[in-house]
């Protein structure tokens, strides 16, 4: 005979419910701050730092409309993730085509590209700040970056970058130490002052650019739906993307700040990293140089190593390649070959002898401008759809924060375009 | 079909009557290919669908009406017609040969017996180059959808669509794509979906595939797939599953929805599963199943063997059986083999073995993979703190704390 089931013992103890309802908020705690973090890469650590030596604190300003759109925007990449459980590149192929997506991710691979070769040029600098020349530095990055990919354990790896990134934190410090007039610094981060030269727009493009990076919303998007974060759990996950994108720009006000107090007034251009890591000098004397390089060589291999990965998974998600680590070259061609291209490439051109490297770090942070407004024209058009969205469509404001950002990109772009070929169109300039 | 997407359509005085947006397909109607049965044409003013039947000519470079444009009719596509290229082009597939989820690059048509037919789906590369750039632009000239380029078609029989509209699209094969399937493969499949495809897979499974292919899956997806089905749906398929399944699931699901799918289950399966339920899932309690044999001793191996028969047909796992007294108080177990090595007229409690190695609901699951693995145990029995035999752990249950290795699907980005 089958045992008789014993008598019933009510229902579940609640024990478990206080303990799930924890985890699941440790669980979903993280894309967030993580993308944040990547953020503030060799690129970021670059662009900020030349706009505080080149333009003072007169840029300041832009971080409180940067801060709102990056909040807008990161929203609603983890919003379209969690509500539709499905990565960006996927969404936008299954609502308008093959074609457009066929485009828009040629030009992600692009702008990447250039962000990889950003991430080695960042390693490449701070390590000739130790003394190690590039063509030893950059192979062995190379490799590591190789290696975190293909044998790391990712998760381990992370956690080892994210503690490192504490670093960002000596900008503070070295931000109040360098004494900046702060009534100056606080007048000019609330008193918005606009410029029409090539340069000021190729900074304003470079800062957004570098600040709301493409690639990061096809990132973030696709660790929301990897973490499983759906409708309900989205609540609290909104508040990870939120407290990350304020530290983004908490800590790039202080790089600027930073920069501003103690390479502005001395008139120091930004050529090298060595100029950079003066504005940590307040802070750590003698030592600055060696604590910009180990924050700037973190900061590069960490999003290094995330790039080309997040790239390849966006194209192949997109086109409908085989995606995955743990596939091999025959079961994912696409996948293997566009990952690994993109570090060869990236470590590849910063061997070219006397390619400068912290031009090109910026150079690939206005790329990233340039492609931004395409990619949230996309975002913009996916999340309002109700067919997709449901009740979680933007709302009015949300609206209008990510459409007035699209616009005042390709406004920006256009003025670049203009400067650039008309540079006397302007009498101001 | 890519070729014919933004085809300008003429009428037979060769005047421009629109362009072709989408090809719409019958839907209910028994045939081995879905049959293409209009356009959907947008001309400057409106999107409307031109009947099948008043198409003249339709190949490449070339579509032609039956009708002067005048004569037209204007009919507004309606809300539950299915079309190509907005539910199934772009969209993701399974090939069910591969059991792989795939994404539609292109669709290929054919004339069959006099009908414009979908016959397969272009996944390979050919599709998507096609599709970019157009079936004419080589750097030599040539057509693309010739070149060299690999190209893969899935039949049309060997895919599942999985866009929720396209289930009425069924044509003389129902239901049958998916049981073709393993349920460790289904499994498969559904871990690389997102949420909408698959609730729209497991809608299609029989109740008994739906239970086996959720018991591949990691609890916590299993839990999302069952919250997104009909509470109906969702308690027949726990009451398929094994009950320590069944209680590991629920334990994901959220309290008041959790209590209602227990309250729709059969009152035998929900006792079982309600009584699980209140052990720790990290505790031999939380491990173990209701689903053993017992026997009293005084049988014998003849008698036993003629009441295991029918048992054994629908027990989920029988390594062993146990020998309790008229309490349920545990005295032996025997295994299978055992039994049909002893004589026929031999009393169980002679040809037991005892004592039996067992546990309490409270001892902690990595201690019982410890004794199962130490003492190379099937099954390892669950006693009260009075010897009453109240559950078991089998191999199952444990194997994965044996291994590091993870052995369920889940969907990965890195």
């Amino acid at each position: 005979m089958i045992a008789p089931a014993a008598a019933a013992a009510g229902p579940r103890p609640d024990a478990r419910t206080w303990r799930r309802r924890l985890t699941v908020f440790l669980a979903i705690l993280g894309p967030g701050i993580i993308t944040a973090n990547v953020d503030n890469d060799a690129g970021g650590i670059a662009t900020y730092s030349i706009a505080g030596a080149h333009f003072g604190y007169s840029l300041l300003w832009t971080l409180l409309p940067i801060t709102l759109a990056l909040i807008v925007v990161q929203e609603m990449s983890a919003r379209l993730g969690a509500i539709t459980g499905k990565g960006l590149g996927e969404l936008i192929r299954e609502n308008y085509g093959l074609r457009a997506t066929f485009y828009l991710l040629v030009a992600l691979l692009v702008t990447d590209i250039g962000n990889t070769v950003a991430e080695f040029a960042g390693w490449a600098a701070a390590l000739e700040i130790f003394g190690i020349p590039r063509w030893v530095s950059v192979p062995i990055g190379a490799f590591v970056v190789w290696w975190i990919v293909v044998k790391g354990n990712y998760k381990t790896v992370e956690k080892i970058f994210l503690i490192a990134c504490t670093v960002y934190l000596t900008y503070i410090v070295s931000a109040l130490f360098a004494r900046p007039l702060w009534k100056d610094v606080l007048k000019q981060t609330f008193h918005p002052r606009i410029e029409s030269s090539a340069a000021w727009i190729l900074m304003i493009i470079g800062i957004v650019g570098t600040t709301i990076a493409p690639w990061m919303q096809f990132y973030l998007q696709a660790s929301i739906v990897e973490k499983r974060i759906g409708a309900e759990e989205y609540r609290l996950s909104r508040w990870d993307v939120i407290v990350g994108c304020v530290l983004t720009d908490v800590i790039a006000f202080f790089i600027i700040v930073a920069c501003g107090a103690t390479l502005f007034p001395h008139g120091i251009r930004i050529a090298g990293a060595e100029q950079a890591a003066l504005a940590l000098k307040p802070l750590a004397g003698k030592w600055a140089g060696t604590l910009f390089a180990f924050g700037l060589a973190n900061a590069s291999l960490f999003a290094a190593s995330i790039l080309p990965l997040a790239t390849a998974y966006s194209i192949c998600e997109g086109l409908g390649f085989e995606a995955g680590v743990d596939k091999s070259w025959s079961e994912a061609p696409q996948f293997n070959a566009l990952y690994t291209s993109m570090i060869v490439i990236g470590a590849g051109i910063i061997l070219i002898p006397g390619v400068p490297l912290f031009p090109v770090l910026f150079l690939s942070q206005v790329l990233n401008g340039l492609l931004l407004p395409f990619v949230l024209v996309f975002m913009c058009l996916l999340v309002n759809r109700a067919d997709l969205m449901g009740e979680h469509v933007n709302g009015r404001v949300w609206n209008w924060v990510a459409w007035g950002t699209s616009a005042a990109m390709i406004a920006l772009t256009l003025g670049l375009v203009v400067t650039s070929v008309w540079p006397g169109l302007f009498p101001a300039a | 079909m890519s070729e014919f997407l933004g085809e300008t359509v003429r009428d037979v005085a060769r005047q421009p009557v629109g362009k072709i947006r989408d090809l719409a397909v019958a839907t209910g109607v028994r045939s081995p290919f879905p049959k293409i049965t209009g356009l959907l044409i947008r001309d400057r003013f409106e999107t409307f669908v031109l009947p099948w039947e008043d198409v003249a000519i339709f190949q490449r470079g070339t579509v032609r009406t039956r009708l002067m444009r005048e004569d037209l009719i204007h009919r507004p596509a309606s809300e539950d017609e299915i079309f190509l290229a907005r539910h199934l082009l772009d969209k993701q597939i399974v090939d069910i040969n591969g059991v792989k989820v795939v994404r539609v690059n292109d669709l290929k048509l054919d004339v069959v017996s006099g009908d414009l037919v979908l016959t397969a789906a272009d996944v390979g590369v050919r599709g998507l180059v096609r599709r970019v750039f157009g079936a004419g632009i080589t750097p030599r000239g040539g057509r693309l959808s010739d070149a060299s380029l690999p190209s893969r078609l899935i039949p049309w029989d060997s895919m599942q669509p999985l866009h929720p509209k396209l289930d009425r699209l069924e044509t003389t094969l129902p239901q049958e794509k998916l049981r073709r399937l393993h349920p460790a493969d289904i499994a498969d499949v559904l871990s690389q979906v997102s949420g909408t495809e698959r609730t729209g897979i497991f809608r299609k499974l029989d109740v008994e595939t739906a239970a086996e292919t959720l018991h591949e899956l990691e609890p916590e997806i299993q839990a999302e797939i069952l919250e997104d089905l009909p509470e109906r749906r969702a308690s027949e398929i726990l009451e398929q599953m094994p009950a320590d399944e069944a209680a590991d699931v629920l334990g994901e699901i959220e309290g008041e929805h959790a209590r209602d799918l227990v309250q729709l289950m059969e009152k035998e399966a929900a006792d079982e599963v309600t009584e699980l339920l209140v052990h720790d899932e990290n505790t031999a309690g939380g491990l173990m199943g209701t689903d053993f044999v017992t026997f009293p001793p005084v049988l014998t191996v003849k008698e036993t063997l003629q009441r295991l028969r029918p048992i054994a047909r629908d027990a989920e796992v029988l390594f062993y059986f146990y020998v309790v007294d008229e309490r349920g108080i545990l005295l032996g177990a025997l295994s299978v083999r055992e039994l049909l090595a002893a004589e026929d007229d031999t009393p169980l409690e002679k040809a037991m073995t005892t004592p039996v190695r067992s546990v309490t609901p409270d001892v902690s699951a990595d201690e019982v993979a410890e004794t199962m693995s130490k003492y190379d145990l099937l099954a390892l029995p669950v006693t009260d703190p009075e010897g009453v035999l109240i559950g078991i752990i089998t191999i199952d249950d444990v194997v994965d704390r044996l291994h590091d290795l993870p052995k369920r699907h889940r969907r990965r980005l890195r």
